[in-house]
């Protein structure tokens, strides 16, 4: 549905280095990464609000580098929603009705129809300035969905909300994708948030795309060290010639006999590494250790591991009560086979 | 052994009287430069009514020099600012989005007339439209120093800086998200302006266009530099207060300088009133 080939554009700070991607029907693509990565940049690019200085974007097979954005059929919701502030909810919702010359009585029938959808029926002739963020934030979504564009484009949608709220719209957004059968590209800074939507993720950062794949594969096989760090995984560690004296956890890692580990980093998910007061228990690589900190994560609890490397480990509540780790404990770190990945680029 | 500090750190909080005093003081200095100023100007206003009497004032207003000079005021004002507006809305847009190398020289170049004395303004009118272009426009019947179409230029060319400034004021406030969002919801650029920017800056351009119209009001240097000032011709009610002046009119002179203040203090209360908080998209 959407292909981005080889874009690059420079924009001020921000630029975008041979960028390319493809986005089928019905996708749900969240770009990630931090902020000042281009993920903006990229998604105004595909809207037409800038022009890429190299590349190409099609939009069902047409080239649509150089056409301009009222053209291109996309609906678009920016981080600050751009509600006009002129305006009522009704004439925000209607605004592309209107500008697309459809008469009166379809109008309100389709604008009271969308706002029943996003549940803000009761809000239309309000003001827009007088609407709390998630208001605001459904509103904008109306104005984009009223008009039926088979791709919509989100950028931080819902980021600037409290987290009752954020939960609450990123259920709804993910019915609307389901039901409405949307193909959505949404940026975002918040993992948590792309892992929870997205079909699809593209990782972004410093104007480059490094991965672009499904959750599945980016969550449990990053490509390189930047990707690993993003999507949560704390404990990369370099090769480092594999120097039993300077670094013996990494040398028995990449001494491990069932992974072929030629790569320059290992790196293991902290919630796959487990921690026991008895020795090897399952298949895979045990290594003594020492607790250095527990932290509490709410559901969860982050721990602090000295093993001549430093490692983290989280470990469920249930787990901690069980064990009750202590900063200066010893423990035996249990590393599965399947847990080691090993990055080429580090 | 080291010497005990004598002043505790809770000394300043021990004091309150001295802090109560120097506070006093602060609100004194800044209320009284307030209260000066406001006295002043109050003095000078009602040296200015009080020196004509009702008589003497409903006479010079009704003369025919007056009401020439009120008419001939109004409409160069209204003309010129029109224009000034006219030009101003684009103008001020183009200064407020399409930013380049020379952004700055632009801005520089459009804020001379500001900097530049109103007497020095009028003498460049005169050196362009009358050296310069003078004989040829005359041969097409468009000459323009000492004429009431004069007027309209000078006034013009010193008001146009303010009014660009004002009306990209209200531009510059607006997010490009909003007309950016147009263009995707459909609207092309013309569209976009006049039902996203346009609407949003309006507060803006009338504030402009009030305070270019009182900014003409008052203009005299360049005008009568460029236009010279002849009674029943180009005479204009600042032009007029300086020719009564300067024959010893007095009365005549205070009372086209209270019908200059009447016209301003009715334009800034537009000014004012448009400022407001609250009343910016009503």
């Amino acid at each position: 549905m959407l292909e981005v080939r080889n874009l690059s554009i420079r924009l001020g700070e921000f630029s975008l280095h041979d960028v390319t991607l493809r986005v089928e029907k019905g996708q749900y693509l969240c770009f990630a990464g931090p902020t000042g990565a281009g993920k903006t940049v990229l998604l105004e690019c595909v809207a037409g609000l800038h022009r890429p200085d190299r590349g190409t974007i099609l939009l069902h097979g047409y080239d649509v580098t150089s056409l301009v954005p009222e053209a291109r059929g996309i609906g678009y919701v920016p981080q600050d929603y751009a509600l006009f502030p002129h305006m009522t909810v009704f004439e925000n919702i209607a605004y592309g009705l209107r500008e697309r010359g459809v008469r009166r009585e379809a109008v309100t029938k389709k604008v009271r129809g969308v706002a029943e959808t996003m549940q803000i029926a009761y809000l239309l002739e309000r003001d827009v300035l007088h609407l709390s963020g998630g208001e605001r934030q459904r509103t904008a979504f109306a104005r984009a969905l009223v008009l039926d564009c088979e791709l919509l484009l989100l950028d931080e949608s819902l980021s600037a909300l409290d987290v009752v709220t954020t939960k609450e719209l990123s259920l709804q957004l993910a019915d609307l994708h389901h039901q409405l059968g949307l193909t959505v590209v949404h940026v975002t800074h918040d993992f948590d948030e792309a892992f929870s939507l997205a079909t699809h993720i593209g990782i972004c950062h410093q104007g480059r795309l490094l991965q672009l794949d499904t959750v599945e594969e980016v969550f449990t096989r990053p490509t390189c060290r930047t990707v690993a760090e993003f999507v949560g995984i704390a404990n990369v560690f370099p090769r480092l010639g594999a120097d039993p004296q300077t670094c013996p956890v990494v040398s028995r890692l990449y001494q491990s006999p069932t992974q072929e580990l030629s790569g320059r980093c290992v790196c293991i998910r902290p919630d796959q590494l487990r921690c026991s007061r008895n020795g090897p228990s399952a298949a895979g690589l045990t290594i003594p250790g020492t607790v250095r900190q527990v932290r509490w994560l709410g559901p969860l609890h982050e721990v602090m591991l000295d093993a001549g490397v430093s490692m983290i480990a989280t470990i469920s509540r249930q787990e901690q009560e069980t064990l009750r780790l202590r900063p200066g404990e010893r423990v035996s770190i249990h590393v599965p086979d399947e847990a080691v990945h090993v990055l080429d680029d580090c | 052994m080291a010497q005990v500090q004598k002043t505790s750190p809770l000394t300043l909080h021990t004091q309150p009287d001295r802090h109560r005093i120097g506070q006093r003081i602060f609100r004194l200095t800044a209320t009284g430069a307030l209260l000066f100023e406001l006295a002043f100007v109050s003095v000078v206003l009602i040296a200015l009514i009080i020196y004509v009497d009702a008589a003497s004032f409903m006479r010079s207003i009704t003369s025919p020099e007056t009401i020439f000079s009120i008419k001939l005021t109004i409409i160069t004002v209204t003309i010129s600012t029109g224009l000034a507006m006219l030009l101003a809305v684009p103008a001020a847009y183009a200064l407020s989005v399409y930013r380049g190398r020379l952004s700055t020289v632009i801005d520089t170049l459009l804020d001379l007339p500001i900097v530049v004395p109103p007497v020095a303004a009028g003498l460049a009118l005169l050196i362009l439209f009358g050296y310069y272009l003078g004989d040829a426009m005359e041969a097409k019947g468009l000459f323009l120093p000492h004429t009431q179409a004069g007027i309209v230029v000078a006034q013009f060319f010193a008001t146009m800086t303010y009014s660009v400034r004002s009306v990209k004021a209200a531009f510059d406030s607006i997010s490009p998200r909003l007309p950016a969002v147009a263009r995707t919801l459909g609207s092309n650029p013309w569209r976009a302006f006049r039902r996203v920017t346009l609407p949003l800056a309006r507060n803006g351009i009338i504030a402009g266009t009030v305070l270019s119209w009182s900014r003409c009001l008052g203009l005299f240097g360049p005008v009568i530099m460029f236009c010279g000032a002849t009674r029943f011709k180009t005479e204009i009610l600042p032009t007029s207060i300086y020719l009564n002046v300067s024959v010893g009119q007095l009365g005549e002179a205070v009372t086209g300088t209270l019908i200059l203040l009447i016209f301003a203090m009715l334009t800034l209360s537009i000014f004012k009133r448009l400022g407001a908080p609250g009343l910016l998209f009503w």
